[in-house]
């Protein structure tokens, strides 16, 4: 099972990148899903983000990238409802229709339960007609980033990067159509980062998943099919394809 | 249901937190419901009661035991209690001090057994004499001395004593203890709750978890303690209308204002 999701991702991967290259992000979007209007966030005396206007259309994958205290998870929480702007506006034409599940730069997983208990906060009855069918969802993505033998441990006693699994398959099994992820793969090598780019491109593409990815490591985000935002100081620098950076 | 296992997940993490938070509210349950049992246990005036009584000695050629089960029996007679030899011996030391030794040196040579009869209270003087006089004739006049009927004692309160006063209003204090201890629990409680249902809310389509889950969670104890209250003979009464307002309330008080974060 985890065999054939691999190649049908991989498969989607490639279709897509070649897709994208030629007929550019225009075409996946109708309507903007979020549109961020001369935004501005400040904590005290620093200037968190400075007049940023930003539109994101739905099944989109956005990078923010830019060095630390550049203003990328400022930014994310903003996205996520948790903060609001000091200046400027925030349009969500479908606010209703909109759930975004989070990948936490600090992860804000259980450290006392299981990895599997943690995945489960992300079971909502509405959303899955039975428990089975959420566990073989589960089951699914957790072979797929080679997690499966882990379930059964506590979060505190797993790596930084087998948590950053846990975290992600959490949000993805929310069955979220946004997802905000702070640096998720600042804990993972090379090949992992792709895995996990891989899993998210799949369901950007089979589920129209929302993807804003923030990190700071602008050169793993650049092999990455995407459109990139960079900020510095808070401010939008640049907003475009990863190519023309 | 969903809340109430929740509830339970964050019962298990806060284990002694919550179990404290648990006999606050049945705490305050039972001291609402059960207040004239409360009131009739702490009295004052009951607890400084104290039955009629006299003191044989008899000798230990007699058996105490058959004594002691032949004089339960009677009517009117309360409790019999035996002291041992030692407590005797002690208490002819301290007489001796006081009437000279010649006398209680002899009574000392002779081996007695102290045997204590309390009476049920409010025995008439007829019914005390009738019950010593069926005490002389199972053990014998002259294995048996026996000291005068002792008639209760009770001290004398006065209305303003900071000490009857407090008895006086223990159910309210107790009602107001445990508001504070459950109060004071729920506030405790509050960051890791938060923390839970920050992550529900994050990951499902909920809204306002926390407070569902500490209100299923601290109704279901409520609930329970109404229900083992009622067992033992309590009634509904309108006090316990309020204990029920102050279990809904507690959860609005600590999360209604606040918005809903994740704190490590």
């Amino acid at each position: 099972m985890d065999l054939k999701l691999e190649v049908q991702m991989k498969d989607v991967f490639h279709s897509l990148n070649r897709n994208r290259k030629s007929s550019g992000f225009k075409d996946l979007a109708s309507q903007y899903l979020y549109h961020l209007d001369d935004v501005s966030v400040s904590f005290g005396n620093i200037k968190a983000l400075q007049s940023v206007t930003l539109t994101i259309n739905p099944g989109e994958i956005l990078f923010i990238t830019g060095k630390s205290g550049a203003g990328k998870s400022t930014l994310l929480n903003m996205l996520a409802g948790d903060l609001r702007p000091d200046k400027g506006r925030i349009f969500l034409p479908d606010r209703n229709k909109i759930f975004a599940s989070q990948v936490f730069q600090d992860l804000k997983l259980l450290s006392e339960q299981t990895c599997e208990q943690n995945l489960w906060y992300a079971y909502d009855d509405k959303l899955y007609k039975t428990k089975n069918e959420f566990h073989e969802d589960m089951m699914e993505l957790v072979k797929v980033l080679g997690i499966k033998n882990f379930l059964s441990n506590r979060m505190c006693d797993v790596n930084g990067g087998m948590k950053q699994k846990v975290a992600l398959v959490r949000s993805l099994l929310a069955r979220p159509n946004v997802l905000l992820a702070d640096e998720p793969t600042c804990s993972l090598d090379k090949d992992s980062s792709v895995k996990l780019f891989e899993v998210l491109n799949f369901y950007n593409v089979k589920r129209k998943l929302t993807v804003v990815w923030a990190s700071h490591n602008r050169d793993l985000v650049k092999q990455f099919p995407g459109k990139i935002v960079h900020l510095e100081n808070g401010k939008l620098i640049y907003s475009g394809h990863a190519c023309f950076i | 249901m969903f809340y109430l296992k929740e509830f339970s997940k964050l019962f298990k993490s806060n284990l002694i937190l919550s179990l404290i938070l648990g006999f606050s509210i049945f705490g305050l349950v039972t001291s609402v419901q059960q207040k004239e049992l409360i009131k009739q246990e702490f009295s004052l005036n009951q607890k400084t009661k104290m039955v009629p009584y006299f003191n044989a000695l008899i000798s230990n050629k007699v058996s105490l035991e058959s004594i002691q089960r032949k004089m339960i029996k009677l009517p009117g007679v309360f409790q019999v209690n035996i002291d041992d030899n030692k407590s005797l011996k002690e208490e002819l030391g301290h007489l001796e001090k006081n009437f000279g030794s010649e006398i209680i040196g002899e009574l000392s040579s002779l081996n007695y057994n102290k045997i204590k009869i309390q009476l049920e209270e409010g025995i008439h003087n007829k019914n005390q004499e009738l019950v010593r006089e069926y005490l002389a004739r199972l053990v014998g006049k002259d294995s048996l001395t026996m000291g005068a009927v002792k008639l209760p004692q009770n001290i004398k309160l006065k209305d303003d004593d900071a000490l009857l006063v407090f008895v006086k209003y223990l159910d309210v204090y107790l009602v107001l203890f445990f508001m504070v201890l459950a109060a004071l629990c729920v506030f405790l409680l509050v960051k890791p709750l938060n923390n839970q249902a920050y992550i529900i809310e994050k990951f499902q389509r909920k809204s306002r978890v926390n407070m569902k889950i500490l209100f299923s969670g601290l109704f279901s104890i409520a609930s329970i303690s109404f229900i083992l209250n009622y067992l033992y003979r309590a009634e509904f009464n309108l006090s316990s209308l309020a204990v029920v307002a102050y279990v809904i309330m507690l959860p609005m008080i600590f999360l209604m204002t606040r918005k809903l974060t994740y704190k490590v």
